[in-house]
């Protein structure tokens, strides 16, 4: 089986763990896939074929978890950056699963996602928001992590669980679990297939990048049907009523991208395609930009899944995407120098202004005395603030 | 006999010191008189304010005097601040003599080029701290006196600092009309009056957290390794609190002292602190686990610059008896343990144990450098013996 060597699936906390799992599991391909957890029985999970796992914090918890602390995770991580940088030869895009709520998804993740930034690595980050009945503490504590994995991420696609399960269709707790686990797993299964087996209408990771790097929230809607006769049909009327791809009022999200995979057997119809392109072109009438791939597998025979990410700001067409790194014409030719971008990028631009940024007067008492720079950073400022914490006054 | 004391000034960021010493009996130093007086005027280990900071040496020394009864107008001053570095050089020197064997004359000549060596006009020379000889290809001999070779090689780390600012603080003192003997590294300092000549052999790393700066040293096989200065000391950790709360900086730093910790700890971390009303200050809380994280995100990210500097010079497996903490930072609550966490080996708080006096002092840990300056100036009494001057740096208040 092909494995896609610059592309690495990362489970982080204990409900990434599970779902790369999950994931690994549905795809049928093989795929690298890394687990990082602050406790040791996440490892359990190394026991499938492809999956490793890096216990991170050990010293400091011992492999017995962050204790729903995301400072602890956090810290965790920092302690074992360094072990993370044999998983990451040759990746050059990481999608991360993450479940907020806890302590490691939401402290480890941001911190994750910037050591990756600062290697050029690009990012699309899944990460699943706990029930509203798992109370209010840990729904804070999740926008928290959200927030700073939104500053982090290069695309953020946002799963509140209470949707996710809704979609499920099932009200029968062990029931609505698989059914979730399920549409998760098979959305961003296809992801992978379709980069890996690729039918005739192909999708590559360089689309694929081109998408996910610029800076972008999204969503993230499944669809399937085993009915012979209308199954085009039945698929876009379920994306129309999935609330993954809705906003908070219940309407249709914003989105001016589409990444749409299709999975089916050798009896998919290019009227079927048709159909279903129609259909979810409609849901999102302002999109400017399609992309889509088409998976065959006789194991889908006489069944069709579709999985649609929907972006909400404008995502760059692949040519564009590029363009700050095309070289200019003075320059020689050099085969693979529009691929490899690792470490050019430039800091992310954000529409809003970033946590981190701090006015000249915060140097304090230091304002006037000679900075203390260290490897490029001014270390007179707060560490807090340099690392994107947010404190509770 | 009355052997003559030794007077040593440290003009730290958060206190100067001036302390006398006087060797006993047995040898060994103790110290007769202390003075401390807060400094306003110094700023990461450099002055910044001239005259506050002349002032402060004025009040610690009348302190010292007073306690010692001595009278004071000459000292040993140490330094500090992240102008400080420590860089390898060697010397190499033919050996001319017919039968090619090292005599004491080579050995001499060799010592007079490591302490010459081609510095940039702004800086000066500290110390050349000795590692060891080359003796043509072979390298690691500790004593090469009576070997047949051609050359000898010397190597050595020098430590140099901005001239400016070591000249500076020379004109600080001679402000008050008293005479600067000699300039000592703080860290160089520490290491003298808390570490064992096993521990040095062994591997350590002491760390001196001062309020300004933070100094590293790493000794193994009884030699000094590497030499690490950083602008960063409590005060910047003082300062994260008062922007994190947004409160004074007095404010701030007796909150860190009362409630402060390195670790963050989930049980501790669950109330709020209360802040009492003050002039110009209304009672509030703040959250305990914000104050934590506050302190440990500088710490940790302390602690894991100087542990990337090891690792990346091969260092930290060379730590067999662990890490020393001096400094007044060596007493914030669960540093030790964050340390032991970074390192990945033991660590202690270093109290001055090569000098007595200090035991009674409250954090004596904070006076490891001036602890170590007076043993300094001791070990250079020997050394200095012959010269004039040195001795007569003291004349008695009551005629001895």
């Amino acid at each position: 089986m092909k494995i896609i060597s610059d592309l690495l699936l990362m489970g982080v906390g204990g409900g990434g763990c599970a779902l790369s799992q999950a994931i690994t599991a549905k795809a049928n391909v093989s795929i690298k896939v890394l687990g990082v957890d602050t406790d040791a029985m996440s490892s359990r999970a190394s026991e499938i074929d492809g999956f490793d796992f890096l216990l991170i914090g050990g010293a400091r918890f011992a492999g017995h978890g962050a204790g729903g602390d995301i400072v602890n995770g956090r810290l965790a991580v920092q302690d074992d950056f360094k072990n993370l940088d044999p998983f990451l030869e040759g990746i050059r895009t990481v999608v991360i699963v993450t479940c907020l709520g806890a302590g490691t998804g939401g402290g480890a993740t941001p911190e994750i996602l910037k050591y990756l930034h600062e290697r050029g690595i690009n990012t699309l980050c899944f990460a699943t928001l706990p029930f509203e009945f798992e109370g209010s503490s840990r729904r804070e504590l999740s926008l928290r992590g959200l927030s700073l994995i939104a500053d982090n991420a290069d695309t953020l696609i946002t799963i509140p669980l209470d949707d996710l399960y809704t979609q499920s269709g099932s009200d029968n707790l062990k029931e609505a679990n698989v059914q979730a686990v399920e549409i998760l797993g098979s959305g961003i299964s296809l992801l992978w297939r379709m980069l890996c087996m690729p039918g005739y209408i192909q999708i590559d990771t360089e689309r694929l990048r081109s998408l996910a790097v610029s800076g972008t929230k999204a969503r993230m809607g499944f669809a399937a049907s085993d009915d012979v006769l209308e199954r085009a049909h039945l698929v876009v009327k379920q994306l129309g009523d999935c609330k993954l791809l809705k906003n908070p009022v219940g309407k249709p999200a914003k989105a001016e991208a589409l990444l749409v995979g299709v999975i089916a057997g050798d009896d998919l119809m290019l009227s079927e395609i048709s159909v279903m392109m129609k259909g979810i072109t409609g849901l999102f009438e302002k999109c400017s930009r399609i992309e889509m791939g088409t998976v065959q597998d006789p194991f889908f025979e006489g069944r069709i899944e579709v999985v649609v990410f929907a972006f909400e700001n404008g995502s760059k067409p692949l040519s564009e995407s590029f363009a700050s790194d095309v070289p200019s014409l003075d320059q020689p030719p050099v085969a693979d120098v529009l691929p490899v971008s690792r470490n050019l990028r430039k800091g992310r631009v954000k529409g809003k202004v970033s946590k981190l940024s701090f006015g000249p007067t915060g140097r304090g008492p230091f304002q006037n005395s000679e900075p203390t720079i260290y490897e490029g950073v001014d270390l007179d400022v707060p560490a807090y603030i340099r690392y994107g914490i947010n404190i509770e006054k | 006999m009355r052997r003559d004391p030794v007077v040593a000034l440290e003009i730290g960021t958060s206190r100067t010191v001036v302390c006398v010493g006087e060797p006993d009996d047995n040898g060994r130093m103790r110290v007769t008189g202390l003075g401390t007086y807060p400094t306003t005027g110094v700023r990461k280990g450099q002055i910044i304010d001239f005259k506050q900071a002349s002032n402060g040496v004025e009040s610690a020394r009348v302190e010292a005097e007073d306690k010692a009864e001595v009278s004071i107008w000459q000292a040993l001053i140490s330094a500090t601040g992240g102008h400080i570095e420590g860089k390898p050089y060697r010397e190499v020197l033919p050996i001319e003599s017919s039968d090619k064997v090292v005599c004491q004359a080579d050995m001499t000549d060799l010592d007079e080029l490591l302490s010459t060596p081609p510095l940039e006009s702004e800086q000066v020379l500290l110390h050349s701290l000795h590692q060891s000889y080359s003796v043509d290809d072979q390298h690691g001999v500790s004593d090469p006196k009576g070997m047949q070779c051609k050359m000898l090689e010397r190597s050595a780390i020098n430590i140099q600092a901005n001239k400016n600012r070591i000249d500076n603080l020379k004109r600080v003192v001679e402000d008050i009309k008293m005479d600067v003997i000699d300039v000592a590294f703080d860290g160089v300092s520490a290491s003298l009056a808390v570490l064992t000549a096993a521990q040095k052999r062994d591997g350590v790393l002491l760390i001196d957290l001062g309020a300004g700066t933070t100094t590293a040293m790493t000794f193994y096989g009884q030699l000094i390794s590497d030499i690490f200065c950083l602008g960063i000391g409590g005060d910047h950790t003082t300062h994260d609190i008062a922007t994190g709360f947004n409160i004074p900086l007095m404010r701030a730093e007796q909150v860190k002292c009362k409630h402060g910790s390195a670790l963050v700890n989930s049980e501790v971390s669950k109330g709020r602190i209360e802040l009492p009303e003050e002039v110009g200050f209304d009672n509030r809380t703040i959250s305990a686990k914000s104050l934590q994280v506050i302190i440990n995100a500088r710490m940790d990210e302390l602690f894991k610059i100087i542990r990337a500097r090891l690792d990346e010079r091969g260092f930290l497996c060379q730590l067999g008896a662990g890490v020393v903490l001096t400094g007044g930072g060596a007493y914030l609550k669960g540093v030790t343990e964050l340390a032991e966490r970074i390192f990945g080996t033991s660590c202690r708080i270093g109290v001055p144990i090569n000098v007595d006096g200090f035991d009674n002092l409250d954090k004596p840990a904070s006076y490891a450098t001036i602890a170590g300056l007076v043993k300094y100036g001791f070990d250079a009494n020997s050394r200095l013996k012959t010269k004039s001057g040195f001795w007569s740096m003291f004349k008695s208040l009551f005629g001895w």
